[in-house]
């Protein structure tokens, strides 16, 4: 037998103890230590020898595995934070492409943002270890495209055999050979798609391709970031013009001004070329460009934009919410303004800014570029149009106030012009009827007194009488006259207010009252120190008739009594007269109303009417308590404060007491 | 020094007036020279003949007013210090003031009464200082 095919037993310092985490390694030294020991002709045993070199290589290709995945799955973590961690979207972009590139090993790398179409892409960001020229991209459209389409990773090991999709030419030297292309997603479609390019032949594996998508959804994520964030920004500058915008309409600015700083508002807020406030008039056919941003000059406040049936204006007048137009040249739903078109402009947005009974116009953003406008960006201009809207209806308010208020201060100012060149009139009126009226009463009275003196030896006693009488009569009628006029006066003489000494008035023309008839035996009092607010020589007056009346009517009494008593608000003057019917009470006031017989009393009937007034004049209050034979009070009560502004009013100036 | 008669110009448009003031007068004793005239203009005629020791005016008369009148003499330095009286009925308040500020004397309303109004002209004419010379 031939030793060395002996099989000898496995020798007993062989231990197989395996460790699972390197079993590759220590198979290896296993083989190693047999090789090397007196047992190794086990290893001529070409099966086992096989069967162990192939373990271990399987196990080391294992090892390798696993070690690249652990690797990759440290890198996508580190890319993770760091994605995260930077506010720069293309930074994170860029740093993401590198990562992608170098951990796969292939010499390019690159994103492409979907324009909207899923067929033209814009790209975003790309790396290279080759010099390519600027803008070379290696991530064509069309295999972007497929990507989409297919919606899966896509993996070519063979770009020249690609049947999928069409290969453009690459620049001399920068043709790709195998690649590989995984879509980016974004919150409700794909955003774009993220390929990697090797000028070697690879056959990129499934751990490859897992790879590149958690780096596409590491762009994803920085990508949605991004956008939110943009969002907010987006958000709080709209609020914070529509805030601004506010304050201003509160101010009560011109509208001229508030249209063009909402404009420019809405043109820097929302980052257009182009706004336009449009406002409807008369003419339903078209509507009138009153304030915009961006327009050619000489068309704000001037150009007239068709607002027929199918034109754009219309139809956003008549659409229960705002215009959003990507494409205007593309538009089938009305016919594209034309002052748009000729303005380049691209993308629109437009809302109505209401009015009271029907819309006032339109607001629109205008955009040059291609642009999708958001529901935010339309809540925006929706916002200052309602806020144009207050701001004009409140104008309008205002200026029918303003209107209203001029008006009636021209109509005051009117009147009281009237009421002036009135009350002038009537006291040239008053003096003139006082001199001319008095004048012939001078000289009746004169003649009568010259006839008697002079002429009258001859007379008879009874034509002297009626001489005096004659006489009396005229002195009576001036005296008439005068309480006339002086009754009248009364609505137009303007009433002072001063503190006035009640007490030293009434003192005063009681005793005069008694000079002029120092046979009455009168006991009256005047309370001291009664002080008023008032006008000292009207309140003269009044006292002069008050007190004079109390004379007059106590003039039968056995122990004839004034008094003069302060009250809180006023005084009151008392005697033990005639009295009256409280009946009557309201008719004492009235100009020639007497309550007593004019042989009884003496008087013209003015004196409580004069009293009246006087204090009607002051703001005041006049009351009479009496009883017939019983005496009278009368309680005048003034206010404390200044008078309550009372245009005077033209019946009572013009009103002259009639004679009856 | 010598004292030259006193003399009173007094105008007076309503010629009724005039018989009543000369009728005040008329047997009352010793009294001014008392010159009447119809207007205001008429009086101004009067004041360049010689300046009297007293003038009496009616504010209400055609032509030329007593208030006119006032200022007039009031305006012309060799007038400005003869004593005025305003001697008239019937007249607005405002006037009244302006006569005040411009100095006259008094100002005494026309009464009806014609004891009253002959007692007023006698206390008006008997108001004159002889003139100084």
């Amino acid at each position: 037998m031939n030793p060395q095919t002996q099989v000898s037993p496995v020798p007993a310092n062989v231990h197989l103890i395996l460790n699972p985490n390197n079993v590759s390694d220590q198979l290896g030294k296993l083989l190693e230590r047999l090789e090397t020991s007196e047992h190794r002709l086990i290893l001529e045993w070409p099966e086992l020898r096989e069967s162990l070199q192939t373990l271990v290589q399987a196990e080391k290709l294992n090892q390798a595995t696993l070690d690249r995945r652990r690797w990759q799955h440290l890198i996508i973590l580190r890319l993770g934070k760091e994605a995260l961690a930077s506010p720069d979207l293309q930074h994170t972009l860029k740093l993401l492409a590198d990562e992608a590139s170098s951990t796969l090993g292939v010499e390019f790398c690159s994103i492409v943002q979907d324009a909207g179409d899923g067929v033209t892409f814009t790209p975003r960001a790309s790396r290279s270890t080759e010099n390519s020229p600027e803008g070379h991209l290696v991530l064509s459209d069309e295999q972007a495209a497929y990507t989409l389409a297919a919606a899966t990773t896509v993996i070519c090991p063979d770009l020249s055999a690609e049947t999928r999709f069409a290969q453009p030419t690459a620049p001399l030297g920068l043709q790709p050979i195998s690649g590989m292309s995984v879509i980016v997603n974004g919150p409700t479609r794909p955003w774009g798609v993220l390929g990697v390019h090797s000028k070697t032949s690879r056959n990129f594996t499934g751990d490859e391709a897992r790879f590149l998508e958690a780096v596409a959804n590491l762009m994803a994520l920085a990508i949605e970031r991004e956008r939110v964030q943009d969002a907010l920004r987006q958000r709080i500058r709209q609020q914070a013009a529509v805030a601004a915008l506010g304050r201003h309409a509160l101010a009560g600015p011109h509208m001229e001004d508030f249209f063009r700083d909402a404009t420019r508002a809405v043109a820097t807020t929302l980052d257009v070329d182009l706004c336009d406030l449009l406002q409807r008039n008369g003419d339903a056919n078209t509507i009138l460009l009153r304030a915009g941003i961006g327009w050619y000059p000489g068309l704000v406040g001037a150009a007239r934009i068709p607002a027929a049936a199918d034109s754009q204006a219309n139809f956003v007048l008549n659409a229960e919410k705002p215009l959003i137009v990507t494409d205007l040249a593309a538009e089938k739903r009305f016919e594209p303004s034309e002052l748009l078109m000729d303005h380049d402009v691209v993308s629109c947005l437009s809302v109505v800014i209401p009015g009271r009974h029907r819309p006032f116009g339109l607001l629109g953003a205008h955009s040059r570029t291609k642009r999708a406008f958001t529901e935010e960006d339309s809540y925006f201009l929706q916002a200052v149009a309602n806020l144009l809207a207050t701001a004009i209806e409140r104008h309008g308010v205002e200026g029918d106030l303003r209107r209203h208020r001029d008006d009636l201060e021209g109509l005051v100012d009117e009147r009281t012009a009237l009421l002036a060149a009135s009350n002038r009139e009537l006291e040239a009126f008053s003096y003139t009827i006082s001199h001319d009226l008095r004048a012939p009463l001078r000289s009746l009275n004169g003649f009568s007194k010259i006839l008697q003196r002079k002429y009258g030896a001859p007379l008879a006693p009874q034509a002297h009488e009626l001489l005096r009488l004659m006489a009396e009569e005229t002195v009576r009628m001036g005296t008439l006259i005068e309480a006339i006029l002086a009754l009248s006066r009364l609505g137009s003489v303007t009433v002072t207010q001063v503190p006035v000494d009640i007490s030293a008035i009434a003192q005063d023309v009681l005793e005069k009252l008694q000079a002029n008839a120092p046979e009455r035996k009168v006991s009256w009092s005047v309370d001291p120190g009664v002080q008023v607010l008032g006008d000292p020589p009207l309140l003269r007056v009044l006292l002069e008739n008050l007190l004079g009346n109390a004379w007059k009517f106590t003039g039968q009494a056995a122990d004839a009594r004034i008094s003069v008593i302060g009250s809180d608000d006023g005084f009151r003057v008392e005697d033990n007269g005639a009295g009256f019917d409280m009946a009557h009470a309201r008719e004492l006031f009235q100009p020639f109303h007497r309550l007593h017989a004019a042989d009884e009393f003496e008087g013209i009937g003015i004196g409580l009417a004069t009293v009246s007034r006087i204090v009607g004049r002051h703001g005041g209050k006049i009351a009479a308590k009496g009883a017939r034979g019983k005496g009278a009070t009368f309680n005048v009560t003034l206010p404390s404060g200044p008078i309550a502004p009372t245009v005077p009013a033209l019946a009572r100036v013009g009103h002259l007491p009639r004679v009856a | 020094m010598d004292r030259t008669p006193t003399r009173v110009l007094w105008a007076e448009d309503n010629a009724k007036d005039r018989m009543l003031i000369n009728e005040s007068i008329d047997g009352v004793g010793p009294s001014p020279q008392l010159d009447m005239v119809a207007d205001g203009a008429l009086l101004l005629e009067a004041l360049d003949q010689g300046l009297p020791s007293l003038v009496v005016l009616d504010l209400k008369m055609p032509k030329l007013g007593g208030l006119d009148v006032l200022r007039k003499i009031r305006a012309r330095d060799s007038w400005k210090s003869v004593p005025v009286t305003i001697f008239t009925s019937g007249n607005r308040p405002s006037e009244i003031n302006e006569c005040l500020a411009l100095g006259v004397r008094e100002v005494v309303e026309k009464p009806v009464d014609f004891d009253l109004f002959s007692a007023a002209v006698q206390r008006i004419l008997h108001s004159v200082q002889p003139t100084l010379t």
